[in-house]
């Protein structure tokens, strides 16, 4: 194996300058400028052996299918809730929990169709789940287009190698929309190309075949959604993968400013006259602070011993968890449940006295607000940087997909940090990718 | 038992053509235990294209839009409802209880509400039941507020209004409901009409042993038979009237009329 990662090794260039002239693209807003860099593509792959990949694949769906239960259970009779399992705090005083939408049925009950989970590998040789990400997690199209393009440039490795073909993902995501559609067209829908995932967008649509689409092309009319054809005919859209937040989804229902979204359409959804992938509502279940009671989910809705684990968490909320972040504070993560993408994130013991004492201020008046968390001494993987092989921290992300049956991709984003001190891999935060090998045997 | 005719308009005058709107409208009274819409007529003009639906705090919506080019957009609701006066609307459901006991939007305490809430505290535990606290606080705000028209406007929220002392029925509602919820009870925002007033109404609805039962911060007191309910929520913003977003337009001068009469 060590062998073929080195003879790989020297496709790196020529596959970056492929990903460039396909547009693999990252957009980021610095200083509220848009600007768009390449997703930097590292050529040695990170290997999962087949039996470990069929242990994630359990426990992923197995998380995926409770935090569905959990979300049909939030907009509906809370059984959780009234059975202390968790807290009525954390369901209302989430930013993420929308009072708009309970009581209102997605087509098939399924909320989350799509989730992105993020895990990382502990040096103790365990996978942790870092965060769930069921609202609109991106990434797929990266490894996708990288496998292919790799396979292209380099095809006598991929002949030698027994190795689970990723280019599935696109037959996925169809089986994952047709199986809600309620009859009618398939739309991707995107806020347009000064969105980070563009590139992203775009790409599914092609390979899915379904139709790129942006709010304005779509609207609603007695209840059902439709979008003009090329000849300016309606036609009925029965599934929308909208990669536009919530908010901006429907100004009529939602943030009223949103010139981006369809007036009306979660009415339509409303009456199940359409599926939205995924659900609006879903940060709820999302949310950092709900985080810590995933596990206790699996136990409750599934009656099964989760199979992956949660990082070490504290919620500050309870008392004794307090105690303990006020204790250890300089060995702990500490996180803004509110935020994402990287930001709201501080190590305790990279903050100064002064920025230490406001925190702590800050975490005694909002206790509800942040989590904290052992730091993961996590696995290094290899990268190429400037011709020179050094470790650096990754971590992956995982696509579940719930069709009739929750699938996972044999695949997934392994995301790098280019800093050797730093343990934040987002790309928003300007880190590189990897491909996902899951070996077929 | 009362039966109300009750007849609401909103006419809205634009100073340029709209080219095309869409629109949400909560102003049909749903039926629950104190009330029962026996029937209701719907003008809307220039003619649209709309439906019925519910939206996710129970109340009845028309959704719709029209693209004809238009200067004026009228809506008619005219109906016969029957009430009675017991007071409470519905069961209060602990599954959907939760949203209407957390500060949101309009109803989100500042340092003024809580240290009012704060002087009331001792009174307010005191008091035997739900509907006793209540009405202790309902009358605490009374006596706080002068009912000045014009003195907020729609986006004034509850610690704006209270700071001003001064307000309109829709600031009465968000103080009472922040209040409310402070001291543990769910409350609710209650948007529709009042036998004898000119315009829409507002008040709330507190969950008291089991039960969501309305009060009238504006006029202090409990509801009677002349009230009816067009829509519930966090605060007005979850069961405005109206909605809608306008193509073109311009300047735009809204009136609203309402007239609510006994039969018996």
């Amino acid at each position: 194996m060590k062998n073929l990662e080195q003879e790989l090794l020297q496709y790196t260039d020529k596959i970056n300058t492929l990903l460039a002239r396909y547009g693999v693209k990252f957009g980021i807003y610095k200083n509220n400028v848009f600007k768009e860099q390449l997703f930097p593509f590292d050529s040695i792959p990170r290997i999962i052996e087949n039996k470990e990949f069929r242990m994630l694949e359990k426990g992923l769906k197995q998380r995926v299918m409770a935090l569905n239960c959990f979300l049909k259970d939030i907009y509906s009779d809370k059984k959780i809730v009234r059975d202390n399992v968790v807290p009525e705090d954390f369901i209302f005083a989430s930013s993420g929990y929308m009072a708009e939408c309970e009581g209102v049925n997605p087509v098939k009950d399924i909320y989350s169709h799509i989730s992105g989970i993020d895990l990382v590998k502990g040096k103790d040789g365990e996978w942790y789940i870092l965060e769930d990400n069921l609202r609109v997690p991106s990434g797929a199209s990266y490894p996708m287009i990288a496998r292919d393009l790799c396979r292209k440039s380099a095809p006598e490795i991929f002949r030698k190698i027994k190795l689970m073909d990723n280019r599935n993902y696109a037959d996925l995501l169809r089986r994952t929309m047709d199986h809600v559609n309620t009859g009618g067209h398939t739309v991707i829908l995107t806020p347009g190309r000064y969105n980070a995932a563009y590139f992203e967008h775009s790409y599914l649509a092609e390979r899915t075949g379904a139709h790129l689409v942006s709010g304005s092309e779509l609207f609603v009319e007695n209840d059902c959604l439709y979008y003009i054809n090329n000849d300016g005919a309606k036609e009925r859209v029965g599934a929308v993968y909208r990669r536009i937040s919530d908010e901006y989804l429907d100004p009529m229902n939602f943030n009223p400013g949103s010139l981006i979204g369809i007036p009306h359409i979660y009415d339509v959804f409303r009456k199940g006259n359409v599926a939205l992938l995924n659900a609006p509502g879903n940060g709820v279940a999302d949310d950092k602070g709900i985080y810590y009671f995933v596990p206790k989910m699996i136990r409750y809705y599934l009656n099964e011993e989760p199979v992956l684990k949660n990082a070490p968490t504290y919620l500050p909320f309870y008392e004794e968890d307090m105690k303990y972040v006020l204790d250890n504070f300089d060995k702990l993560v500490l996180k803004d449940v509110a935020e994402a993408g990287g930001y709201g994130v501080v190590f305790g013991n990279t903050m100064s006295k002064k920025q230490k004492e406001d925190f702590i201020e800050l975490l005694k008046a909002e206790p509800r607000r942040f989590i904290a968390q052992e730091v993961i001494d996590f696995q290094d993987l290899d990268i190429l940087d400037e011709g020179q092989i050094v470790p650096r921290k990754a971590d992956l992300r995982a696509f579940v997909l719930m069709a009739d049956e929750p699938m996972v991709w044999a695949s997934g984003l392994t995301r790098f940090s280019r800093n050797p001190d730093s343990f934040i891999v987002n790309s928003s935060q300007g880190g590189g990718f990897k491909d996902t090998w899951v070996l077929s045997q | 038992m009362a039966l109300l005719n009750y007849e609401y308009r909103m006419n809205i005058l634009y100073s340029e053509p709209v080219n095309k709107c869409c629109f949400t409208i909560k102003a049909v009274p749903g039926d629950d235990f104190r009330q029962k819409n026996i029937h209701s007529d719907i003008k809307i003009s220039p003619v649209s294209g709309y439906t019925e639906g519910k939206d996710s705090f129970g109340n009845i919506q028309i959704t719709g839009k029209t693209e004809q080019p238009h200067t004026e957009f009228d809506f008619l609701i005219k109906g016969l409802a029957e009430t009675n006066s017991i007071g409470f609307t519905e069961k209060v459901n602990p599954g959907k209880v939760g949203m209407y006991k957390y500060p949101h939007g309009k109803c989100v305490p500042g340092k003024e509400i809580l240290r009012f809430a704060g002087e009331l505290r001792n009174k307010v535990e005191a008091c035997a039941g739900d509907k006793e606290k209540c009405l202790l606080i309902m009358n605490h705000i009374y006596e706080r507020m002068v009912y000045e028209a014009g003195s907020t406007h729609a986006g004034t929220d509850a610690e704006e209004a209270f700071h001003k002392g001064r307000g309109v029925c829709q600031d009465y509602a968000h103080i009472y409901i922040t209040l409310l919820r402070i001291f543990g009870i769910p409350a609710r925002y209650v948007c529709g009409l009042l036998a004898g007033e000119g315009e829409s109404h507002a008040w709330v609805e507190a969950a008291c042993e089991g039960f969501f039962v309305g009060f009238d911060p504006t006029h202090n007191c409990e509801i009677t038979e002349e009230y009816i309910r067009f829509g519930t929520g966090r605060d007005a913003y979850d069961c405005a009237i109206n909605r809608g977003i306008m193509w073109g337009g311009g300047i735009q001068i809204q009136k609203v009329t309402s007239r609510v009469y006994c039969l018996e």
